[in-house]
């Protein structure tokens, strides 16, 4: 149990392991380690953590009329929530931020899970022990899971922590017109991160399946926001309704159905299922690859 | 586990096997299809027969949904980027969901969920509560001198005193076919077209075609439920087109008691909360002045599939969001109009009036003929004929019924 010498190599030593739970957990730990020391992984997480603190004081510094949300927009619904509870704040920093940076998180972090991996040259030594790469690809989705679990609950708490500093924090009004308990509100929070995270994580399965195309991580990660900005406007358009509940970002904002009385759960069943979809069909395709894939480098 | 080759093989194929299967339990999930249960035959007569003497649920949980595809020649804005869903051309494309809770006439909940937005209107009793969470608005509605309606009655199109009731007449699929199936006589043909599924329902489909040629509906294709024999889907097909220009129904129903909780209403804290007195807010909306105004409003030419709406000059602009079809083409919509116009003050739906009058005015096409000139705007559904005078026609006809329709208006 030398984890100070896998945290040296990178790795821990790959041989057949008499407790298979322990030695997965052992990986596990170490690519955590690899992801969350990563210096760009970091600093993708501090844009993430940054976002809510600048939408924070931009809201406090020219603070919405209570109730201004009259647009159009589910932003600016939100935004005219903030000033009367600031855990408004926390919902509007997710809702901004899964347009872009949180998908872009996820693409930078599955776009090295492979594609870099090959791209250093490290895949090989990884992959000597043919039984090992289905779990050695569990591993780095379980990661990606893992990561996007993490960027959304960021985002939360930093945005719940400025929200509480600059605005009141109170009982919660759903949009149904109900209010809730702030217990209540802030567990539909939590509700909601990881709804968020789910659909996070449908995105990494398609980037871990991209990643294992290509020995270049930049790929992945262009391909990725391709398909995110082109789902998103294609959602947009009403012309091709036919195909929007099929798209992968489709679902990413029905989260809204949490923050109603009754909660519509069929709006959120709908929505992991549509994310289960898309994981399983791309984790099948980077299990089918990886396992034939003819890795040189 | 003796030949571990074929053995990978064999995993293979069964865990290709395994995610195509998990998948399609997924999508099916999500996406149920229409099954075409077995039922037992019914003539139409039969089963107008057993519509006519279908009840009411005395309560319901449900979700309504209705989607227009009334094929506008492009209209100014992609309405999908506007970004609005309660905009004024959202209004009569696109899909809208309505969710219901109903265990009286009195205690009802009607709520129009949008992203990250809600309306609600709340009945309790003597209470009526309107709710915007776009604006944070809560509205009481205050009923007017005259006493409200009785319990137990059922929510009738024409007992319309209060809001909460004409907002709920054509929301549902149930007083939409009332409407279709007002207009079935010689002039249309009545048939069972087999079964299908609604909202995990068994249903009855119910065709009725009108013989009419000038008439634009190539058919109506009614959903009613086997077991209760209410409809559950109006669909209105153009003619020589498959799928529905105009369609309602229920995507789910229950009809288990809802929650009370549903019902009850208050305002939240820091909510702008505003009372209205019925009786003095009416006469304000367009919707209003039915009573005293219908003598100068709206004229029917023609009979059945063929009625046409004459609107005069001066009140084309406010009934043209659809008020004055005729049939269950535009009432659907006109009804989702006249209940979402409660939700905002009268001068906002006004002006979503007047900025839809000035895109279809925009996508109206010149024509002139022996009755006179004009423009013209064609839909799938529906021909809408701007005379040079200023009268609007309206009417689920081919322009030359409008044209002859025109001829007839001094």
């Amino acid at each position: 149990m030398s984890t100070d010498s896998a945290v040296q190599t990178g790795r821990p030593a790959v041989t057949a392991a008499p407790a298979p739970v322990r030695h997965w957990l052992r990986l596990l730990r170490s690519e955590l380690r690899i992801v969350f020391v990563r210096p760009r992984n970091l600093a993708m997480l501090g844009v993430l953590a940054v976002a809510p603190v600048f939408l924070g004081f931009a809201l406090w510094v020219n603070t919405p009329q209570p109730g201004a949300g009259g647009g159009n927009s589910g932003a600016a619904a939100l935004i005219g929530q903030v000033a009367e509870n600031g855990v408004f704040l926390a919902l509007l920093a997710i809702f901004v931020l899964m347009t872009l940076i949180l998908p872009l998180a996820i693409a930078v972090v599955s776009g090295d899970a492979l594609a870099g991996e090959a791209g250093l040259g490290t895949l090989r030594t990884l992959l000597t022990v043919p039984a090992g790469r289905v779990r050695l690809l569990a591993t780095k989705y379980v990661v990606i899971v893992i990561f996007s679990l993490v960027a959304s609950a960021l985002v939360a708490i930093v945005g719940l922590i400025m929200g509480a500093l600059l605005f009141p924090i109170g009982p919660v009004t759903l949009l149904s017109g109900a209010s809730v308990p702030l217990i209540d509100g802030l567990a539909r929070l939590a509700m909601i991160v990881i709804y968020v995270a789910t659909a996070l994580a449908a995105l990494g399965a398609i980037g871990i399946a991209l990643s294992t195309f290509t020995q270049h991580a930049l790929a992945v990660m262009a391909t990725m926001l391709v398909v995110v900005v082109v789902s998103q406007i294609l959602d947009a358009v009403s012309q091709v309704a036919v195909i929007h509940p099929y798209l992968p970002t489709h679902f990413w904002l029905a989260f809204d159905a949490l923050l109603r009385t009754p909660i519509d759960w069929t709006q959120i069943w709908h929505g992991l299922a549509s994310f289960a979809v898309y994981a399983v069909i791309f984790g099948a395709v980077a299990v089918a690859r990886i396992r034939r894939a003819n890795i040189s480098s | 586990m003796s030949n571990p080759r074929r053995y990978w093989r064999k995993i293979r194929w069964a865990s290709a096997a395994a995610v195509i299967a998990v998948a399609a339990v997924l999508t099916g999930t999500v996406f149920a299809n229409a099954a075409s249960p077995a039922l037992a035959n019914r003539t139409p007569a039969q089963l107008l027969a057993l519509m006519r003497g279908a009840k009411l649920p005395t309560s319901m949980q449900a979700v309504v949904s209705e989607t227009a595809n009334l094929g506008f020649p492009a209209l100014p804005n992609i309405p999908g980027l506007s970004s609005s869903s309660l905009s004024a051309t959202a209004l009569i494309t696109g899909t809208h969901t309505v969710d219901l809770w109903y265990t009286a006439p009195n205690r009802l909940r009607v709520a129009a969920p949008v992203s990250f937005g809600e309306t609600d209107l709340r009945v309790n009793g003597r209470q009526v509560w309107q709710w915007n969470s776009r604006t944070q608005t809560a509205t009481r509605y205050l009923p007017s001198a005259r006493p409200p309606a009785r319990p137990g009655a059922a929510p009738k199109p024409r007992s319309a005193a209060v809001p909460a009731k004409s907002a709920l007449a054509g929301l549902t699929p149930v007083q939409a076919s009332r409407r279709v199936l007002a207009l079935a006589g010689p002039t249309t043909k009545v048939t069972v077209m087999g079964t299908t599924t609604v909202a995990g329902r068994n249903a009855y489909q119910l065709s009725i075609v009108p013989r009419a040629s000038g008439s634009l509906i190539g058919q109506i294709l009614i959903a009613v439920d086997a077991q209760t024999y209410l409809p559950l889907q109006v669909q209105v097909i153009a003619r020589g087109q498959s799928g529905p220009a105009f369609q309602i129904g229920f995507t789910s129903l229950s009809l288990s008691r809802p929650a009370t909780s549903n019902f009850a209403f208050t305002p939240p804290p820091g909510a702008h909360v505003k009372t209205v007195r019925l009786g003095a807010s009416l006469p304000a909306k367009p919707s209003g002045r039915t009573p005293s105004g219908a003598a100068a409003g709206p004229k029917v030419l023609g009979k059945g599939w063929l009625s046409v709406a004459a609107i005069p000059a001066g009140q084309a602009l406010a009934a043209l969001p659809g008020t004055g079809l005729p049939g269950a083409s535009g009432s659907g919509s006109a009804a989702y109009q006249s209940g979402l116009t409660i939700s905002g003050p009268a001068g906002k739906a006004a002006g979503q009036a007047s900025a839809l009058a000035q895109s279809v005015l925009k996508a109206a096409t010149k024509v002139s003929g022996s009755w006179g000139s004009g423009r013209l705007l064609r839909t799938s559904l529906f021909s809408v004929l701007i005379t040079s005078k200023g009268t609007v026609l309206v009417g689920a006809v081919t322009p030359k019924v409008l044209y002859a329709a025109a001829a007839q208006v001094p």
